[in-house]
């Protein structure tokens, strides 16, 4: 009994210092560590066993979410929508068309208009299973020419970017992540400031200037830097709430995305900038 | 032994799966539940603490793998939830339902909490605190409600592949 009980101590001991080791492993070597490896080969594995699962149980996630979000007029108009489909089939499918159609062609737009880019598309898999995290699978790789620090868009705006990618599959971290950061601007005023993530829907923006010019209601974009990641202009949110400090060095606001983070599914990955002076 | 760690392992890898598919499109106020944390709970209150932890380990490295947070976050919180949950095993005598269910809200609480504060403690980028707070109890609460359907999956699936000794792990 005793030997048992000092066993299992051991065990648990040794645990804890191999997570204890990957921890750090992982914090000193970054990219080209062997945990970085590890993840690649732990998305290898799981993105298509997510991509098939996701094919199979979208409709169940859709009815469920749907159920989550009774009680909202977003939630009403899904639950109306599926009556519809379920007495008509043929108007089902037209409408499903033609919804996808203008997310597309939305899509399309962002890519075209505001970004003037070289992009890849793709379809969310997956989520990152964690409450305090915020990270997508997305059915993309390196063959498909999509690599780490890549931005990603949707037909809304900033979706985030690859953090890891092996041959099929990426990882995207959403800009709503608390670890991400972006340049930004006001793009009335261009002021311009960081933004850092704080949760499900939510963006803390810090302006360099704390007299810039920022009220509620503000648009807020991309602002490209030298050797930035993000393309210049995608729209980012709308300031909600802005912060009064004295003698503060910054002036700090909130913004709201947006991107619809909880039902992310069509992305561009954003594979080449824009060259040359954007046009008007 | 070898068909146990497989399927215990298969185990692990369908709870991520499911959880990084499904359950994502579950979430309630924006938090979503942890199937993985309510397995590794399910685990160790029936099999013990090696088992709650091993397999605490692996669904928490699973996790970060898939994530974006430093991988290994998880991994040390949930073998040592496993192995914690796991000792208390042999003091679980009464058969009501809602000694899991509250076990599972207290575990899930701290796993999520002491999650936070690790991260804290690392200089990890988290959320606000108030915010994880208000997700460490509306996930614990999330969990506790899906105990009874989970639970009786687990034990079955344990206890058919326990080894015919008597001795467990």
């Amino acid at each position: 009994m005793y030997n048992r009980k000092r066993r299992n101590r051991l065990l648990l001991g040794l645990l804890l210092v191999a997570s204890i080791t990957v921890v750090t492993l992982d914090f000193r070597q970054g990219q080209g560590g062997p945990i970085a490896h590890l993840r690649r080969a732990a998305v290898a594995v799981f993105g298509p066993l997510e991509e098939g699962v996701s094919r199979i149980v979208h409709p169940v996630g859709d009815f469920l979410s749907g159920l989550g979000q009774v009680g909202t007029l977003r939630g009403e108009n899904s639950r109306l929508k599926r009556e519809v489909a379920e007495l008509k089939d043929r108007v089902n499918t037209y409408d499903d068309l033609a919804r996808e159609n203008g997310e597309l062609r939305r899509l399309v737009g962002m890519r075209d208009e505001r970004c003037r880019c070289k992009t890849v598309a793709a379809t969310r898999v997956g989520t990152a299973p964690s409450n305090y995290s915020w990270a997508i699978t997305i059915n993309v790789g390196t063959a498909d020419g999509v690599g780490p620090d890549m931005a990603v868009i949707n037909q809304d705006g900033l979706v985030g970017k690859v953090v890891e990618a092996n041959a099929n599959y990426a990882v995207v971290k959403l800009i709503v992540d608390p670890g991400s950061g972006a340049t930004a601007r006001v793009a009335r005023s261009a002021a311009i400031g960081r933004l850092s993530g704080r949760g499900p829907s939510s963006l803390s923006f810090e302006l360099l200037d704390p007299e810039a010019e920022v009220i509620v209601g503000d648009a807020v974009v991309t602002a490209a830097i030298e050797k930035g990641i993000f393309p210049e202009g995608i729209p980012v949110g709308t300031v909600t709430e802005v912060f009064r400090e004295r003698n503060a060095l910054t002036k700090r606001v909130r913004v709201t995305p947006y991107v619809d983070f909880s039902s992310i599914d069509k992305v561009l990955v954003v594979t080449a900038k824009a060259t040359g002076p954007p046009e008007g | 032994m070898v068909r146990r760690v497989a399927v215990l392992g298969i185990l692990v890898a369908t709870c991520v799966l499911v959880q990084a598919t499904v359950f994502s499109s579950l979430r309630f106020g924006g938090i979503q539940p942890s199937l993985v944390l309510l397995a590794v709970v399910a685990l160790a209150l029936t099999d013990g603490p090696i088992t709650g932890a091993v397999f605490g380990f692996a669904g928490g490295l699973a996790s970060d793998l898939l994530g974006s947070t430093p991988v290994g976050l998880s991994a040390i919180v949930l073998s040592g939830l496993g192995y914690g949950l796991g000792s208390l095993k042999p003091y679980l005598v009464t058969p009501s339902p809602l000694v899991p269910m509250a076990l599972t809200f207290a575990a899930s609480l701290a796993g999520l909490l002491g999650f936070g504060f690790l991260a804290a403690m690392l200089n990890v980028p988290v959320p606000p605190a108030g915010f994880m707070l208000r997700a460490g109890l509306l996930g614990s609460a999330y969990n506790m409600l899906l105990t009874p359907f989970v639970f009786p999956l687990v034990r079955e699936l344990s206890s058919r592949l326990r080894p015919q000794r008597i001795e467990g792990w």
